[in-house]
Formats: structure tokens, C-alpha cells, sequence
């Protein structure tokens, strides 16, 4: 067998790599900065549960982090009956769980926050950061694409408005430029007669998803006032919003086949892209596994969306 | 980047110290400070067992940045004692036997310090809830959660 | 007989762990202290063509780099089969191949990065099955070269490191004539114990030669005999410091890595080191819980009597197999479980595999033996038509009777085997089995299991203890046993409380230890802690107490014999006006005249298991009458669970325990009970180290790696996932020669869940899961390969009933 030249393994570290620390104060500010030092290994800085990790890891070299959290214009929630609901990107899980306006209207975002991580991290995890992580395991995608967000991302060079939906590209990959950083989520008012829920797979009772479901559904029985829209995490390589259900549920006939042909629709996005051959697979869940979940949660959150039945 | 001084207040007392953008909240307090009740394990955000109380809350230390507490104000479990005499949830961890090896032990006392402080009507279900996020595999909790509640109910009570 | 404080919850005496101040040896530092830093192979299995260090060692602050060829020689347990760091090969991914000693951690985590390795792959195992393949890569290709203890077989040229035979009867034969057999064969991934305090060690040697270790043991004593042996150094020339253990569960039995940092130290001049790991190296540099491939066949007759088991164990023990060859013989010793059988043919092997090394973990095998067996009892008495709890019953052991697989003739006192499965059996009574009515996608259901063990150990595993009496009269307790939670010394202090009748406030245990001041014992482990120290402890106090006697005796002028020991003081039997305090006696008496006799009381006390023997080689069976171990605790657990059809969640509800024993403390009793109850259900659930055994993750992930060496991966229990209830009972049934009549418990609480958990799935839907962990997912596939009927009414519940433009609630 041929020889091989490798770096000894570093299993774990204790420390952080060495950068360059800086706390704007403005938007404007970190901007700048993030501009001047884009192309230097820059790298913005919220809660830190995710990043403070790869920073050990060594996942990629870091010269300059820049913090958030001093930037009193990127905190807070603001929910206008009629205009909808904007939240700032430094805003955190426990933030988000003490809005009564987002319990009630935006249900399955707070269910997700609710069954996000663990207590001490919502103390600290961001919804922004969450979003930029970009991974399909993100617990607060699924129930802001069921609910239409739009992102507002923002540089030097200007702001551009971006839907949530064509915000991710890849695992841990989206279309934040390098010197852009998320400003506002933004959230439209709920359809009218609208609830919202999220279902999380979890393996104890801290663990990241093994599959999410998110669903928001309107006048069920209706079928020309009928909106009902379906959202994953953990099944694709981004988070994944099932367009192709909008129309399922716009069609006639009973409302189970109609799940059921959306649930198929679901099936196709189902492509982890892990595991050789064998995409839909991960150390989480096989890709059969996987596909039952889609089915069942699928099923249940509706079920708990249209009847009122918990079946969790 | 060169050491920069910060100024943070640890169990009620002010403290000036340099760090490094490589060093966590962690290890200011245990390498820099000496509080060692303050433990580690897998400096990951994984496992809770390096819990303190900041601004109140109760966070992981391993994953704060030195850089970012300028100003913090820190609880660790040598804060909780007062004038020699425990706390009421220490107390509570003695008398319903809520610690065998006792590592991971500094950490959920500050997480029950926290409920009995900001929660007192918690229920089962919600300090376990709080509790989700520290390990500990010796104890399997429940004696654990028996003495948050008994700490709970002394409050109740009046007791201190 | 009722006592002061023995059986009370005497609340424990560590109680600096609430208080802040604990000191671990995670925490130990000395003034000049350098730090280690390890770094492992990239490949399970290659040859080390060369290590290029030479840009780690101009990062500032390094003073050292080491490689395998810095120590020629190999360190073991009962086999010598580790390198120190790899040397020619490596065995595992992630095992150690060099060393960096620099002044601070930071510049030897950043000297790490520099280290550059050739390697040249070999073809690797990741499964016994692989490892015993007839061309299967050889992992130890020296083993005849290697120092073995007396009991273990290895078999040079494969990967075999042990294999022990168990023969009584002829099993083989009887299984042809058996009315039902049942014939499975069970797994069970390897498993870390994920205790909370991650390996440290601390190491100097003193200018006078004396080498010195603090690290996170179980058992000092094990560690100094170990290090003397592997590193020639006489024993009193190195002192183990024991200071608290954050968790053990077995995983800090033995020798760890302490050479490691002594090695560094030796060659730099004695300079202390400090080796400290992160939870994440802590999977790859220690050695974890052996995988299990049990192959069993068990027989009975119509009439509900088991008269034959024949058995295949296989344990992959990974790339070291420390404890793991000891594991191998106790599980074929213990092959029939707590059943008298007559006929047995078990054969057990430790294998070795291109993964991590293995060692011991809390149980020592019984958890995994019960796991299959009382599998099969269920399976057996569900052939038969009869109840499980009668099959049991009819078939446990009687003792004063009943022969075990060894031939080992259990004693009339050793316990009760079966009132524990009838009081489990009772407190589960209430519990129907079927739908809940709310939702009946959910099926409630129970299952038990029975369970014994005693201690696995030589049969020299001595232990000793002194009780010194100070001025003022209070004690102070000196024993080798390691503290890591289990509360031992809590339950000491209420013994020598109640034999010398002072309270416990009064008594001090330091929960440190140091090889050179405190008496020998031979280790922490097997439960056997409390019942060995406190046999060394009661004699130990009765030594002292005819020391008080004698000095009591001169002072009242009266004969020794007429001379009373209790609370506290020395008094004439009979004349209770006539007393003295131990502390008038506690360095001598002093009469009024200034006469002084006696001397400082010190009592000396030792145990030593009585009639411990040897099996033979060929059969498995005792040597000469004896016994394997001084006690056995018998058991049984019950689980009320709900298994969710949709999601193949399990729920454990209640987790009922009952163990024959009386218990010393109950606070300390009730903590093993549900610390262990907890590991044992979520062992049951959600454990598993994962490795790519398949290759589907080729490419993808590193060949050979350990794949889920953090708390993402590896599932342990959380607070919100234990069980709603906890049900236990000490049945209070005492052993003779034991502790106020007392057994050891600690591990026993963690055996009997995964065999309840599978009985109780079954029981309720007929699926009969032999594979651990019972994960949502593979309790699915099952019910989809055994009963897919189920899943498809399940999911007929989730349909949605729309009436007409109806969507309110
Ligand atoms: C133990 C543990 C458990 C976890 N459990 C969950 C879970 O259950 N569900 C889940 O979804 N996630 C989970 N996570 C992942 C992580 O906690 C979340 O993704 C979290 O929301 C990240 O937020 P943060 O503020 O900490 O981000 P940081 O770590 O500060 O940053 C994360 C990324 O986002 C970028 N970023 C942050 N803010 C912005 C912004 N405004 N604009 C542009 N880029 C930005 C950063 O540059 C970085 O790349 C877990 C992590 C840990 C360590
Ligand atoms: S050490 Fe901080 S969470 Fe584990
Ligand atoms: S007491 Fe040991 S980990 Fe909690």
C-alpha cells in the first residue's frame, strides 16, 4: 500500500485559536469592519454556542471575529397586528419564548424554540445565528419557511431583501456574501384562521433533530381558502420547504390522499448527503428511518393542526 | 492579539484581569482566578458541568469568549455560602443526598440556585427542563431534582 | 436488632462537593507543573514509516516532543499488549502516537498541529467477525512474546486474546432431547462510561528518587502495583495519591495512563507533568466497554425445567484488551446466570479489533450475560405456555443446594434469588398490558428480569484498615479504597459509629489517599468496596476495643472481660457508675498518681475472602470446594413501559428494583438504586459507539474512526428522560459473614433493564428484539420485519376526519 503523509491528530483542544476581537456598536460599524477585514479571515460573532466549538475544532482559520452582540439595532422583537412580525438577529431563543405574540401567531417557531438545544443555550443561541449556521438541522428554518419569512441582509454595498426559502445553498451553506451579515428576519401576518406547529425527533431530551416538521394550515376544509404548507429539518442538506404541497392541498378529494401525496412529495427532498450511495443517511437516522419520520410527523402535526389531537 | 484587561465582578467582587482571545470564561475563572469548583469535560457546549451564573443566567463558561465579559457579573458556587453559612439549596443537596461523585455537582446547584431564585413554582417537568442541559451519570437525577424541590419549599416557608 | 446509625441515612460526609472546594485530580497542579498533550493516528491499523516534529518543537514554550521509540517496552494488566505511544504500528484510530510536553497547555495544543506523520495502511477489523475471519489482518502479531497473568489463554498467530471454557454435563447431547429450545444470538456495541470527570494525571519525581502520581483512579493500590510491574520501579519507591474520582463505572479500574506523565516526567529531569484529557480524547486515549456477540442456545424439558445451555460469547475488545480478558472468563464463569442448570458447554472469547481498547465497566459482564439469558428465560417459558415469573421460579437457584455453572456449591446464607422476582412481579401488578385508551398508538406493557453477581476477583484480593482513636476522643478512619461517589466512606463512618458507639460527626474519613499511609486493599470495583472495607473495619474495631479493654481493665482494676465498650466510653459491665471515656485512653491511661499504661489506641484490621478458589482451564469448573466470590447479591427489576408504535419510542414509566441485601443508608442505597437504574435503561435505549462497521461511511468519514466521540453522538441519559417512577425494596435477607449482614449493590442496580425493556416489547406486541440499543429506529424496523401489521393500524390513527368547512376547536 502507498504511503501516506498526514497531520497527527489534535483529538480536542481547550483553546481558542488567536484572532482579533471587536464590539461595534452599530450596524454601520460592523459593517465596515466586516468589509475592511472580508478577505482576512473575518467572521461575525453571536451567541457563540456554535462558533466557540469550531473554533476549537479548527474548523477554518479565523484572524478577526467580530461581535454582535453590543448592537442595540440588531436585539429585540416588534409585532405590529396587520404588518407582521420582525425580529432582530442577535435575539435569542429565550427571547423569542417570552413573546406572546409569537406564541400565539407564529406557534410552531416558538415550539421550535422551545425544543431548541437546552435552557442554558437559549440564554445565549441566536435566531440569526442559527439561520447563518445554515445547517439542516436548523430547529428555527422550518417553522420561519412555513411562515414565508424573508431575510434582510445587509453591507456596505447596500440591503437586499432575500426569502427565506432561497436563502440556503448547501449544508452550512447560504447566500450571505463575505462582507454581509443578516440585519432583520422578517415575518409576514399569519394567514387569516392560520395555526402553526413544529414537531421535533429527538434521541433524549437534548438532541438536535432527527427529523423536524414544521406545518401551517388554514381553513383545512375549505378547499378554496385552504393553505396548508410544510417545511423539514434534518432531512436534505438545507432545510427543506415543500412548495410542492401548496399545490397538493389546493386539489380535490380527501384530505388524506392529499397528505399523502404531499408526504411523497416530501420523500423526494429527503437526500442527506451523507453516506455513499446511500444519501438520506447520517449517524442520526438511517434514510428508511428517516422517510418514516417525514410519514408520521407529517401526519401528526397536522392531525394536531386540523383536529386538535396530541399525538405526541 | 495582545492580552486586553477586563474588569468583571465574580461572587460579588470586582476583578481585573488580562486574557487572550484563546482563553474562555472557563478559564479565567479556574486558571486565572481560582474558583475550581468551576469543572470541565468536554468544552463543546455539550455537557453543562462548566455552568455559572452570568448576568443572572445560568450559561455554559466553556463557550464564552474571556474577551466578550468585560463588565459581567459571575456566580460561581464559592459565591453561594454566605458568611459561612450554605445556601438554602445547598443545604437541600446534602440533606436529599442530590450529588455522588460531586463533579458534576457545582454546576447543577448553580442551575437550582437559579430556580429557586427566579422560578418558584416550578414543577417537575420545568426543572427538569432547566436541568437538560448538565450531564450527570452518577446520581440519575431524581435525588437531584428532590432537592431543588425541597430547596423550593423551604423558600416557601420562609426558611434560609 | 435495631441500630444507631447503621441502616440510616446518615447524611454523607463529602460534603465539601456542595460546599465548593472538592479537589479532583482534574484540578491538582504543583508550582513548575508542565503539560502534556497527545496526539493520535489518523489510520485503525498502519505502519509508521516516520514523525517529523521539528517545527512542534520551535513553538515557544515546548520542551519536549515523544514518540514510541522514547519507551521499548509494553505496559498491560493481565496481558502486556500496550504500547506507551505506537510504536512500528498503529493499532486504532485515535491511539496515541506522540507526546508534547511544553510549559503551558496552550503552546502544547498549538505545538500539536505540527506534528507530521508517514503512514503506511494496512487492511484493518471492525468486528469480531472480521478479526476471526481466516484472512483477517493480525493485530498483535507478537502476542506469544507477551507477559500474560496465569488465568488468561491467549491464542498467538489470530486475534484471539482469551478464551475460557465452561463444561458440566453434556449440554450438547441433552439440548437433542429437549422439548423447546430456544436459539438466538444477541449484540451489544461497544459502550463508554462517560463518567463526568475526564482522565487526569499529574506526575513528579522527587530529587530522592520517589515517584509520585495524582490521577483519577478507582483503586491506588492497583495502579502503584501496576506501575511498579510495567515500569520496574519498587513500590516504595512510587506513591499513588488518590484524591476524589469524578466517576469511575469500572472505566478507572486498573492502570490508565498514569505511566504516561511519569514516563515524561522520568525523562525530564522529574519535573512535574500534568496530562489532562477532554471528554472527546477521553474516548479515544482510554479504553471503553467491550461489543458483545452472544450466541445462545437454552433448553428445556415440557415439565418448565431448563436442563441445558450451550453458548458462544464473543467479546470485541478492540486494540488493548485490558480488563476485557478477565470480562471474557467472568461471563463463561456466570454463563447460566442465577439458574441452576445441569448441563453447560460455554465457550468464551475476547477478540481483539483495529478499534478502541476495552476494559471493565460497572457490572463486569452481568449486565450483558442477563441481557441474553433472561432473554431466553422469557423466550423458554413463552415456548412452553407458562408464566415467566413461575418458570423462574422453578428454576433459580436454591441456595445450601443448588450447583452453578462452575460447580460452585452456594452457600445456605448467600441469599434469596427468588423473592425479589416475586416482589418485582408484585409491584408491577397493577399494570395492564395493551393500548392506552387516549392514544392507542401506544402500547403499555411490563417485563422483569432476575439477576445475581458477586465480585470477580482473585483469590487473594485482600483489603485492611485501621481505626486510631485521637485525644479528644474522635476517630479518624484509614483505608485504601477509592472515593469516586459510590459514598463509601459515608457508610464506614456508620459502622465504626455503631461498633464503637460515637456518633458518626465524630469519625473522620479523608477521602484521599496516599499508597504509603494508608493500609492495603486490593481494589475498588465489583461492589465489593463497602463489604471488604467494613470487614477490615469491624475487626479492625474489635482489635481496638480489646486495646480499650485493657486499658480500661488496669484503670477499674478489674478483669478485662468484665469491661464494656459502648458509647464512647469503657465501662464494668453491671456497674454503669463506672466509666471512662476513650479519649481518657486514647494515648495511654494516666492514673491520678501520673502513672501512665497503654499506649496510642490503633486497631488493625484485614479481610480476606474465606475459600476463594481457582477454576480449571479444561471445564471451567472449581478447582477444589469453594467459591468464586465472598457474597452474591441476587435481584430482580421490572419496567412498566410504553412502546409508541409511530416513532418506536420506548417510555420507561417505573423502574422497580429489588435486591435481597440490607442496605447500610438508605440516601446512599436510594442514589445507586436510581443512578443505577438510569444508566442500565439508558444503556438499554440509546447507547452505542459507532463505528462504520458496514463501510457505508466510506470516504465520507476517516477508515477505522471512532464516530461519535461526543455527546451529540453518544445519547447518556438527560434529566427530562428518567423514568416517571422509581419503585425499590431491600429485602433486608442477611449473609453471615458479611457486614451487618450486608452485600455489595452498586453495579447490581444497573443489570436487569435491557432484558426487562426487550420482555416487556414481547410481551406487548409479540416483537422479540435481541440487538441493543433498543432505539426508536431499531425497535421500527423490527415491528416492521415481525409485525408490519401494527405499524399500518397505527398510522390509521393519524387519519384527519374533515367535516365540511369545519376547522374549529
Ligand atoms: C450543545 C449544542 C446543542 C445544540 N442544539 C441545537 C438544536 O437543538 N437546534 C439547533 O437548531 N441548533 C442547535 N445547536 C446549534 C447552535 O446552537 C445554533 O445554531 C445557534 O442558534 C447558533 O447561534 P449563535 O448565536 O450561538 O451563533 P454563533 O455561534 O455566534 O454563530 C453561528 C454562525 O452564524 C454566523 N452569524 C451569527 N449571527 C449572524 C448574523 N447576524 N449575520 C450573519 N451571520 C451571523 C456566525 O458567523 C457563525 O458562522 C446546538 C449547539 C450546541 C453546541
Ligand atoms: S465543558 Fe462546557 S459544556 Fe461541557
Ligand atoms: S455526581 Fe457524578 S456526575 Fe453527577
Amino acid at each position: 500500500m502507498s504511503i501516506k503523509r498526514d497531520k497527527a491528530q489534535v483529538l480536542w483542544r481547550e483553546y481558542f485559536p488567536d484572532f482579533d476581537y471587536y464590539k461595534p456598536k452599530t450596524v454601520n460599524e460592523a459593517l465596515e469592519l466586516l468589509n475592511k477585514l472580508k478577505n482576512d479571515h473575518a467572521i461575525v460573532l453571536a451567541g457563540a454556542t456554535c462558533l466557540s466549538r469550531n473554533f476549537r475544532a479548527r474548523k477554518f482559520e479565523v484572524k478577526h471575529v467580530i461581535d454582535l452582540k453590543g448592537i442595540p439595532e440588531l436585539r429585540g422583537i416588534k409585532y405590529a397586528e396587520g404588518e407582521g412580525l420582525r425580529i432582530g438577529p442577535v435575539t435569542t431563543f429565550h427571547e423569542i419564548l417570552k413573546s406572546e405574540a409569537i406564541r400565539k401567531k407564529y406557534t410552531a417557531l416558538w415550539e421550535a424554540a422551545k425544543q431548541y438545544g437546552d435552557f442554558e443555550l437559549k440564554f445565549r443561541a441566536t435566531i440569526g445565528g442559527n439561520i447563518a449556521k445554515s445547517s439542516p438541522q436548523n430547529d428555527s428554518s422550518p417553522p420561519l419557511l412555513v411562515h414565508k419569512a424573508t431575510l434582510t441582509l445587509a453591507s456596505v454595498e447596500g440591503v437586499r431583501e432575500v426569502p427565506i426559502n432561497e436563502f440556503f445553498t448547501g449544508v452550512t451553506e447560504n447566500v450571505l456574501a463575505p462582507n454581509e451579515i443578516i440585519t432583520s428576519i422578517n415575518v409576514p401576518e399569519p394567514p387569516e384562521n392560520s395555526r402553526s406547529g413544529y414537531i421535533k425527533f429527538r434521541r433524549s431530551a437534548e438532541d438536535r433533530a432527527v427529523v423536524g416538521v414544521a406545518a401551517l394550515v388554514s381553513n383545512p376544509g375549505d378547499r378554496s381558502k385552504r393553505i396548508i404548507r410544510l417545511a423539514y429539518a434534518s432531512i436534505a442538506k438545507t432545510p427543506v420547504y415543500v412548495k410542492e404541497a401548496e399545490e397538493i392541498f389546493r386539489k380535490e378529494g380527501d384530505i388524506n390522499s392529499l397528505i399523502d401525496e404531499a408526504i411523497n412529495a416530501a420523500y423526494k427532498y429527503v437526500d442527506l448527503p451523507i453516506g455513499h450511495g446511500k444519501r438520506g443517511q447520517d449517524l442520526r437516522a438511517s434514510k428508511e428511518y428517516r422517510m418514516h419520520l417525514v410519514r408520521v410527523g407529517t401526519k401528526a402535526i397536522l392531525k394536531k393542526l386540523i383536529e386538535g389531537v396530541e399525538v405526541f | 492579539m495582545k492580552d486586553v484587561e477586563i474588569t468583571l465582578t465574580v461572587n460579588g467582587e470586582k476583578k481585573k484581569v488580562r486574557v487572550s482571545p484563546k482563553e474562555s470564561l472557563l478559564h479565567v475563572l479556574r486558571d486565572k482566578l481560582h474558583y475550581i469548583s468551576v469543572k470541565a469535560n468536554c468544552y463543546r457546549g455539550e455537557c453543562g458541568i462548566c455552568t455559572v451564573l452570568m448576568n443572572g443566567f445560568p450559561v455554559k463558561s466553556c463557550q464564552v469568549l474571556a474577551v466578550e465579559t468585560d463588565d459581567a457579573d459571575i456566580v460561581t458556587v464559592e459565591g453561594l455560602s454566605k458568611n459561612g453559612e450554605p445556601s438554602l439549596i445547598q443545604k437541600a443537596f446534602i440533606e436529599k443526598f442530590g450529588f455522588q461523585c460531586g463533579f458534576c455537582t457545582p454546576a447543577f446547584i448553580l442551575a437550582g440556585h437559579y430556580i429557586v431564585e427566579n422560578m418558584p413554582d416550578a414543577t417537575d417537568e420545568e426543572i427538569k427542563e432547566v436541568l437538560n442541559g448538565i450531564v450527570c451519570r452518577c446520581t440519575g437525577y431524581k435525588q437531584i431534582i428532590d432537592a431543588i424541590k425541597l430547596a423550593l419549599q423551604w423558600k416557601k416557608e420562609g426558611k434560609s | 436488632m435495631t441500630y444507631k446509625y447503621v441502616g440510616k441515612s446518615v447524611p454523607r460526609i463529602d460534603k465539601d462537593k456542595v460546599l465548593g472546594g472538592a479537589e479532583f485530580a482534574f484540578d491538582f497542579e504543583i508550582p513548575g507543573m508542565l503539560w502534556a498533550k497527545l496526539v493520535g493516528s489518523p489510520y485503525p491499523h498502519a505502519r509508521i514509516v516516520s514523525i517529523d516534529y521539528s517545527e512542534a518543537l520551535r513553538v515557544p514554550g515546548v520542551v519536549r516532543v515523544f514518540t514510541g521509540d522514547d519507551f521499548p517496552f509494553k505496559v498491560g494488566l493481565y496481558a502486556a499488549d500496550r504500547d506507551v505511544l505506537a510504536r512500528g504500528k498503529t493499532l486504532y484510530y485515535g491511539q496515541p502516537v506522540a507526546g508534547i510536553v511544553a510549559e503551558t497547555l496552550q503552546a502544547a495544543e498549538e505545538a500539536a498541529e505540527k506534528i507530521v506523520i508517514e503512514y503506511e495502511p494496512l487492511p484493518y477489523s471492525l468486528s469480531v467477525e472480521e478479526s476471526l475471519s481466516p484472512d483477517a489482518p493480525i493485530i498483535h502479531e507478537e502476542m506469544s512474546k507477551y507477559k500474560h497473568a496465569v488465568f488468561i489463554y491467549p491464542k498467538p498467530g489470530t486475534n484471539i486474546a482469551h478464551h475460557t471454557k465452561v463444561r458440566k454435563g453434556n449440554a450438547e447431547k441433552v439440548l437433542k432431547d429437549a422439548d423447546v429450545v430456544v436459539e438466538k444470538t444477541y449484540r451489544l456495541p461497544l459502550l463508554t462510561h462517560y463518567y463526568l470527570e475526564p482522565w487526569t494525571g499529574v506526575a513528579r519525581v522527587r530529587s530522592e528518587g520517589t515517584v509520585e502520581v495524582w490521577s483519577s483512579h478507582q483503586s491506588p493500590f492497583a495502579v502503584r502495583e501496576l506501575l511498579s510491574k510495567s515500569l520496574n520501579i519498587p513500590m516504595h519507591k512510587l506513591v499513588v495519591h488518590h484524591l476524589y474520582t469524578g466517576g469511575g463505572f469500572g472505566g478507572k479500574a486498573g492502570l490508565l495512563l498514569e505511566h504516561i506523565p511519569i514516563l515524561f516526567s522520568m525523562k525530564l529531569g522529574g519535573r512535574p507533568v500534568k496530562l489532562r484529557l477532554t471528554a472527546r480524547e477521553n474516548f479515544f486515549f482510554m479504553a471503553q466497554r467491550a461489543g458483545y456477540v452472544l450466541k445462545m442456545k437454552t433448553g428445556a424439558t415440557k415439565d418448565g425445567r431448563i436442563i441445558a445451555h450451550w453458548g458462544e460469547y464473543y467479546l470485541d475488545a478492540g486494540a488493548y484488551a485490558d480488563y476485557t480478558v478477565n470480562m471474557a472468563r467472568a461471563i463463561g464463569l456466570t454463563a447460566t446466570g442465577p439458574y441452576e442448570i445441569p448441563n453447560v458447554h460455554v465457550d468464551s472469547y475476547a477478540v481483539y479489533t483495529n478499534k478502541v481498547p476495552t476494559t471493565a465497566f460497572r457490572g463486569f459482564t452481568m449486565q450483558e450475560l442477563h441481557t441474553a439469558f433472561e432473554s431466553q428465560i422469557d423466550e423458554l417459558a413463552h415456548e412452553l405456555g407458562v408464566d415467566p415469573v413461575e418458570f423462574r421460579a422453578k428454576n433459580l437457584f436454591v441456595p445450601g443446594k443448588s450447583l452453578t455453572a462452575i460447580g460452585e456449591r452456594l452457600k445456605e446464607d448467600a441469599g434469596d434469588p427468588l423473592t425479589p422476582v416475586l416482589e418485582v412481579n408484585k409491584i408491577l401488578s397493577n399494570v395492564g398490558i395493551g393500548p392506552r385508551k387516549d392514544k392507542p398508538w401506544v402500547i403499555r406493557s411490563k417485563g422483569i428480569a432476575a439477576f445475581w453477581k458477586g465480585p470477580f476477583q482473585p483469590s487473594s484480593a485482600a483489603s485492611s484498615a485501621i481505626v486510631k482513636v485521637n485525644e479528644d476522643g474522635s476517630v479518624d478512619i484509614l483505608v485504601g479504597t477509592g472515593e469516586m461517589g459510590q459514598g463509601t466512606i459515608t457508610a464506614l463512618t456508620q459502622i465504626v459509629a455503631e461498633e464503637l458507639g460515637i456518633p458518626p460527626k465524630k469519625i473522620r474519613v479523608s477521602p484521599h489517599r496516599q499508597t504509603d499511609m494508608v493500609p492495603y486493599t486490593w481494589q475498588t470495583v465489583g461492589s465489593r468496596g463497602l463489604f471488604s472495607e467494613s470487614m477490615s473495619l469491624l475487626m479492625a474495631c474489635e482489635d481496638l476495643k480489646e486495646q480499650i479493654k485493657e486499658a480500661a481493665s488496669i484503670a477499674f482494676t478489674v478483669n478485662k472481660d468484665m469491661i464494656e465498650v459502648r458509647d464512647g466510653k469503657a465501662c464494668v459491665v453491671g456497674e454503669p457508675w463506672h466509666c471512662i471515656p476513650i479519649e481518657k485512653l486514647a494515648i495511654g491511661y494516666m492514673n491520678e498518681k501520673g502513672v501512665t499504661v497503654g499506649g496510642p489506641l490503633i486497631g488493625r484490621g484485614y479481610y480476606v475472602p474465606p475459600r476463594n478458589v481457582l477454576t480449571d482451564p479444561e471445564t471451567g469448573q472449581v478447582m477444589e470446594e469453594g467459591h468464586l466470590a465472598p457474597f452474591y447479591t441476587f435481584g430482580a427489576g421490572g419496567v412498566e413501559v410504553e412502546i409508541n408504535l409511530l416513532t418506536g419510542e420506548i417510555k420507561v414509566i417505573t423502574a422497580a428494583t429489588v435486591l435481597d441485601t440490607p442496605e447500610v443508608n438508605p440516601g446512599l442505597a436510594e442514589g445507586q438504586v436510581i443512578g443505577g437504574a438510569v444508566m442500565g435503561i439508558n444503556i438499554a435505549l440509546r447507547e452505542e459507539i459507532k463505528y462504520d462497521v458496514r463501510r457505508e461511511f466510506k470516504g465520507i468519514y476517516p477508515d477505522g474512526m471512532l464516530l461519535n466521540p461526543c455527546l451529540t453522538g453518544y445519547i447518556v441519559a438527560r434529566a427530562g428522560d428518567i423514568p416517571k417512577k422509581f419503585e425499590w425494596k431491600f429485602l433486608g435477607v442477611k449473609q453471615k459473614d458479611a457486614p451487618y449482614g450486608a452485600k455489595g449493590i452498586a453495579e447490581l442496580t444497573m443489570i436487569p433493564w435491557p432484558a426487562a425493556i426487550a420482555n416487556a416489547i414481547y410481551n406487548a406486541i409479540g416483537v422479540r428484539i435481541t440487538d441493543l440499543p433498543l432505539s426508536p429506529e431499531r425497535v421500527i424496523a423490527e415491528i416492521k420485519k415481525q409485525k408490519p401489521e401494527l405499524l399500518e393500524k397505527a398510522m390509521e390513527y393519524l387519519r384527519i376526519n374533515l367535516k365540511g368547512g369545519d376547522n374549529e376547536h
